[in-house]
């Protein structure tokens, strides 16, 4: 299996391609595949039963991935692998670790259908722009409810009045500062060794995860996060944050967010596109884990049945194929305070806990407004653990998810984005506002009359 | 969804080609219909209905950004064929507008920006894309040198939208505020903050962004 030292030569030798090049040769294979493979999305099949067509996407992903190779953008160079180093490296990751410290820490598995284990629940709303002086109560919304079992920080946008730019100064401090407050807040509830996942969210570049490594800020029992830019390419700047990662000695994972309408083509393309991004970030990057995050070129969110299907055909290509520790983004359309993200929430909980995956986050607004909460988490994290003991068939999942989607598809053209974090929790006492808290429980009533079995 | 279709069977042709993604059978048609005399301004209609019903296919999802974009360059290979034949004829087509597009310094996220150029261009408008990582200042020279009446700033990081901020503030420093209307889109990107930093519109899509360019244009 190449090391780092190797990809970084393949990064510079391997063969040259113009990129628009690259990215017309993406769509004309993965279009060839889909066909060789047959692949087929089904809008009503939304959860993916189909163990057949989830293996097509698996050998399609790997031809693709072989084919393609990995582009780096500085170079104009392919990063390429042969289908038995990419294999190899998907052997290699470990399957089972040890994310957080102490009575905190979490096993986090790469999960295979119906293994007996639920998945990691990570909380937190990243993406967001949150306020300096709300930045703690916020994160003390998430670390509280105990049904989460790893925490992602939200984006610090302004320091002392100033906007945090990226390659900017600030984004040094925003980093620091960011984990320093979501340490706080883990400490505050009891919950010190809790795993912070996606270390360094308040920076879109390299200058983040070369801030915080340090014990102050990143334990080498947290995580950080690479990208993979679409569709398969990276640059110097995210293999810098994989070399500093790699000798630093802390968790890293990838971040995949192939476009449904773009250069990989619709739902059947992404599969086949993050697939092969999957075994490709593997090889290249040396992560342990994966975030997964279709979007759907209109409404961004991963709620509707495009991107979910997605989710759902790749977590059961890996889950038979080459299992691995796959989280995936739960973005919604909806904010805080609204029927609409609960049911969202919980159509996204029942894909991703049916497909075993993990999920990343609960961020809401597409990630634009700071309108969110820990308490559409707690909804979030209900959902899997009841769906866990009922554990429904794919078939079963489905006419769930498709219930639950009829209640917010009108939600796309004129979201509903709720309300900032302050109106919908008391930001003293940080506990939802009695009209958020009745909503939830209005909706969690409902959800469990349409046949989610809530333990309490 | 209209579904156009032509009388004459050449120019039904030639828009089943553009419509349905055979572009490469586009200018070779084209030449032959200007071989034949053909009736040129027909003739652009013709390319146009092509062009709008691969983006209407598009905004659907039955096609995808590759063929948006073969579309949009055949589009305009055709259009160089035709246009010593206008000058010709003494015919001035007027375009949509001339558009500067970019994502904004600090990002290199560049699909939605490619979206939004290639519907610009099947829209009739002339396109010059910087690509990603645009510094704002870059922005505005090229905008000069293109003589364009408009900017389009992308931004999916919340962290580069203070460039968007600092591209209108240099505008008004360098006194050309009034020049180029800037229309603003992208995931970070939201109507109010438009509003606070002065852009002139907010594309919260691709169609989006063309129809209030072609407002502000016109």
């Amino acid at each position: 299996m190449p090391d780092i030292f190797e990809v970084l030569r393949r990064a510079d030798d391997g063969p040259y391609i113009k990129e628009n090049d690259f990215d017309m040769k993406i769509y004309r294979t993965a279009c060839r595949l889909i066909k060789e493979h047959e692949i087929k999305f089904d809008r009503e099949k939304v959860i993916v039963g189909d163990n057949k067509m989830a293996d097509q996407v698996f050998a399609a992903g790997l031809k693709l991935a072989v084919e393609l190779g990995m582009y780096v953008m500085d170079t104009s160079r392919v990063i390429e692998f042969t289908e038995e180093e990419l294999l190899e490296a998907a052997y290699m990751i470990p399957k089972e670790f040890v994310l957080g410290e102490g009575k905190d820490s979490r096993i986090m598995r790469a999960r295979t259908i119906n293994d007996g284990h639920h998945m990691t629940v990570c909380g937190g709303c990243p993406g967001v722009p949150i306020e300096e002086d709300i930045f703690l109560p916020f994160m003390i919304s998430y670390a509280k409810e105990p049904l989460i079992d790893i925490i992602i920080p939200a984006s610090l946008t302004e320091i002392e009045g100033m906007s945090v730019k990226t390659g900017g100064p600030l984004e040094v401090h925003a980093c620091r500062q960011e984990m320093i407050w979501t340490r706080e807040a883990l400490e505050r509830v009891g919950r010190p060794g809790m795993h912070i996942y996606a270390a360094g969210e308040s920076s879109a570049t390299e200058l983040g995860a070369l801030a915080i490594c340090n014990e102050r800020y990143m334990r080498r029992t947290d995580s950080h996060m690479v990208p993979v830019l679409s569709e398969l390419k990276t640059d110097n700047a995210r293999l810098i944050r994989v070399m500093a990662g790699l000798e630093y000695g802390a968790f890293s994972t990838s971040l995949i967010d192939p476009i449904i309408g773009g250069f990989a083509g619709g739902s059947e393309g992404v599969a086949v596109v993050l697939a092969a991004a999957l075994l490709l970030s593997t090889a290249a990057y040396g992560v342990q884990m994966h975030c997964i995050h279709p979007i759907h070129n209109k409404y961004i969110s991963v709620s509707t049945k495009e991107a979910m299907w997605v989710d759902s055909i790749v977590g059961r290509a890996f889950a038979r194929n080459a299992p691995l520790a796959i989280l995936a983004d739960a973005w919604t359309t909806a904010g805080a305070g609204t029927k609409a993200v609960l049911y969202e929430a919980a159509a996204l909980a029942i894909c991703q806990e049916c497909s075993a995956l993990h999920t990343d986050s609960l961020s809401v607004t597409n990630g634009v407004y700071p309108n969110a909460s820990g308490l559409e988490n707690r909804f979030f994290a209900e959902v899997v653990h009841a769906i866990f003991r009922q554990s429904p068939t794919p078939e079963e999942a489905n006419e769930l998810v498709l219930t639950l989607f009829g209640k917010y598809q009108d939600g796309f053209e004129n979201p509903d984005l709720g309300k900032h974090f302050t109106e919908v929790y008391d930001i003293k006492t940080i506990t939802p506002k009695p009209d958020w808290l009745d909503l939830y429980k209005e909706v969690k009533d409902e959800v469990a009359n349409l046949g989610v079995e809530f333990i309490v | 969804m209209t579904h156009t279709t032509f009388e004459d069977p050449a120019f039904e042709t030639i828009y089943q080609a553009m419509a349905n993604s055979n572009v490469e059978e586009v200018c070779p048609l084209v030449e032959e219909e200007l071989r034949k005399n053909s009736d040129i301004i027909k003739l652009i209609d013709v390319l146009s209905a092509g062009i709008n019903r691969v983006g209407d296919k598009f905004a659907e999802m039955e096609v995808f950004l590759p063929e948006l974009m073969m579309a949009a360059t055949a589009m305009e290979e055709a259009m160089v064929l035709i246009q010593p034949e206008l000058d010709n004829l003494g015919i001035k087509i007027e375009k949509s507008g001339r558009v500067v597009i970019g994502t904004i310094q600090g990002d290199v996220h560049d699909i939605g920006k490619k979206i939004v150029g290639a519907m610009l261009k099947a829209s009739g408008f002339e396109v010059l894309d910087l690509g990603s990582d645009v510094k704002p200042n870059t922005f505005i020279d090229q905008a000069c040198e293109f003589q364009a009446d408009a900017i389009g700033v992308s931004s999916l990081l919340t962290t580069s939208l203070p460039f968007s901020k600092e591209l209108i503030k240099l505008l008004e420093i360098r006194n050309l505020r009034d020049q180029f209307k800037v229309v603003m889109g992208g995931a970070a990107v939201t109507p109010a903050y438009c509003d606070s930093v002065g852009a002139d519109g907010y594309g919260d899509d691709a169609s989006g962004a063309i129809r209030i360019l072609k407002d502000l244009i016109s």
